[in-house]
């Protein structure tokens, strides 16, 4: 009877080790790695680096319509310190800083974001309107030869020695908006002109913004003379008795320039005079084309 | 402005729109000072099928219709010309001269129509300043069974290294591919923090079975990176049921199942 124990214990160890070899090797064991390393599945995101940044937070909170280059090298801040009028804020990454303008108040002062590894941002304000971008002082043989952030960028790539060939623009307050519009119609003769515009429903529009600038709007004897920005036939601003240029620029409601119809936006002036001023309009549009 | 016609445009349409017509422009009698727009003239209607207008450009390519971001134009000067719209045909007999004029656009992106501005600037906007633009890096898998040891139906488990120093990893999938059929079998994987890796299972296949796989990341900026082992993918077959290691170990079993029964007979031929 001890020889048929003994025997039929080595039958049953021969078949477990068998069996245990067959298992591991059919998928029994498909959790091979994860018991080698003594860990089960985690169903939890992943840690990651975190895409906002201090510095993408501070763009966030503050800027609006922007133009932006990285100049592939890294930025000494001092240098750029050099170009604001005003610094704004300074960390170890980046300054922050009003640039002036050429031939403009300081409250046209763009606001310019240097970061040391290589990042150059010139906007305006959160809240403000994307028409603010048109100098009417570039404006220049039937085209606006730059706009101002343009101008503040190159004060800024000159200073450090950069030339930039390709800039991008963005809108922090509108980060679904993929597409800018300024559409501009000038006028040097007494009169009115215009353009037409539609804008399609299937757009998301989430700016309609206005620049309205007049040259000159008094006579040579010290009278009144008007201009007016109008959107069909509706006077929308006006600029009177104004002797020197005058730009001003504001938002538009929805149903100022509503959707699927043709809207005509005019400039009109009576001014009389031999010598005949700028009189401008540009409606400014961030929206979503799909 | 003269009023011969030198172009036209045309557009092919669904619907009749209910004001559809020719609408005539720079004719010489509309271009006054106190006129330059002819509202009169300018069809207005709700139902029109999006279309590329393109008016006022020194030159009309007819390529990439569909493709029109740029086709805004301004300018003061229009060459006089006839537009039809809405028209379900048009005969372009007559109007010889007109073909580098004609458009057609069965349809196009929804896009805003200005005319008759001086000056037009149009931007694209993004993608965010300081935006990661890196795609993630997804290292070479690693493999459970090895390629040459899977066994019929059974699970295979892929491992591998994914980073992204930016943004971070947002996602990470296996697709694989059974017996290069058209469709991809697509397992979202798993991030283990304590060994750092991404895994995936693919289910256990019948004997023969090839299998071939490829692992696609995303990072948190929507960056995408592609591990196919330059396009060859990473594949296996799966093996026979019993290869000749199972042989050898059922060869054994059946000895020791043989010794058993000739020990059984021993003792009975004692006994008697």
């Amino acid at each position: 009877m001890k020889m048929k124990a003994g025997v039929f214990l080595v039958a049953i160890l021969a078949c477990s080790l068998l069996g245990v070899y067959l298992y591991n090797n059919a998928g029994g064991g498909n959790n091979k790695i994860l018991n080698e390393v003594g860990q089960t599945f985690l169903l939890v995101n992943p840690v990651f680096a975190q895409s906002a940044s201090s510095e993408t937070t501070f763009l966030d909170e503050e800027a609006g319509m922007s133009i932006y280059v990285n100049i592939g090298r890294s930025i000494d801040l001092a240098v750029a310190k050099t170009v604001y009028r005003t610094i704004e804020k300074e960390t170890s990454n980046y300054t922050v800083g009003s640039i002036a303008l050429p031939g403009l108040s300081e409250n046209e002062d763009v606001h310019c974001f240097v970061h040391k590894d290589g990042w150059i941002v010139t906007y305006y304000l959160k809240g403000e309107p994307i028409s603010k971008i048109v100098d009417w002082n570039l404006w220049s043989e039937g085209k606006l030869t730059k706009n101002k952030l343009q101008v503040g960028l190159e004060q800024m790539t000159n200073a450090l020695g950069v030339v930039v060939t390709s800039v991008k623009y963005y809108h922090f307050q509108y980060p679904n908006a993929n597409k800018c519009m300024l559409i501009i119609e000038t006028l040097v003769t007494v009169g009115e002109d215009s353009f037409n515009i539609t804008i399609p429903s299937e757009l998301a529009v989430y700016e309609r913004s206005w620049s309205h600038y007049a040259g000159d709007t008094t006579t040579a004897w010290g009278g009144t003379e008007n201009s007016y920005f109008k959107i069909d036939g509706s006077i929308i601003n006006s600029i009177s008795g104004e002797s020197n240029p005058v730009t001003k620029y504001g938002m538009l409601t929805v149903t100022q320039l509503l959707p699927d119809m043709v809207h005509i936006v005019s400039v009109y002036n009576d001014n009389t005079e031999s010598s005949k001023p700028l009189y401008g309009v540009c409606i400014g549009l961030a929206y979503q084309e799909p | 402005m003269g009023g011969g016609v030198t172009g036209l445009i045309l557009f092919q349409r669904k619907v009749k729109a209910q004001e559809g017509g020719i609408i005539v422009e720079d004719a010489d009698y509309i271009w006054t000072n106190a006129t330059e727009y002819s509202a009169d003239l300018i069809n207005v209607t709700k139902d029109v099928t999006p279309r590329v207008v393109l008016e006022y450009g020194d030159f009309n390519s007819m390529l990439d219709l569909n493709k029109s971001d740029g086709l805004n134009q301004a300018a003061d000067i229009v060459s006089p010309r006839i537009i039809v719209e809405y028209a379900d045909f048009v005969s372009t007999y007559g109007l010889q001269g007109s073909e580098n004029l004609t458009q057609i656009a069965a349809s196009v992106k929804p896009r805003i129509i200005v005319e008759y501005a001086d000056f037009i600037f149009s931007t694209d906007l993004g993608p965010k300043p300081m935006e990661d633009i890196t795609p993630p890096v997804i290292g070479i898998p690693i493999q459970d069974p090895l390629p040459d040891k899977v066994m019929p139906y059974q699970n295979v488990t892929v491992s591998v290294n994914i980073t992204d120093t930016e943004s971070g990893v947002k996602n990470a999938t296996l697709h694989y591919n059974i017996n290069n059929t058209a469709t991809w079998i697509d397992v979202v994987m798993s991030y283990n923090s304590t060994s750092r890796l991404y895994y995936a299972m693919i289910l256990g296949q019948s004997e023969e079975t090839y299998v071939k796989y490829r692992i696609v990341a995303y990072d948190n900026a929507e960056n995408m990176a592609v591990e196919d082992n330059a396009g060859q993918y990473y594949a296996y077959t799966v093996i026979p049921e019993f290869p000749s290691s199972l042989i050898l170990l059922l060869v054994m079993v059946l000895s020791v199942l043989a010794v058993v029964l000739i020990k059984r007979k021993l003792p009975r031929k004692l006994d008697t």
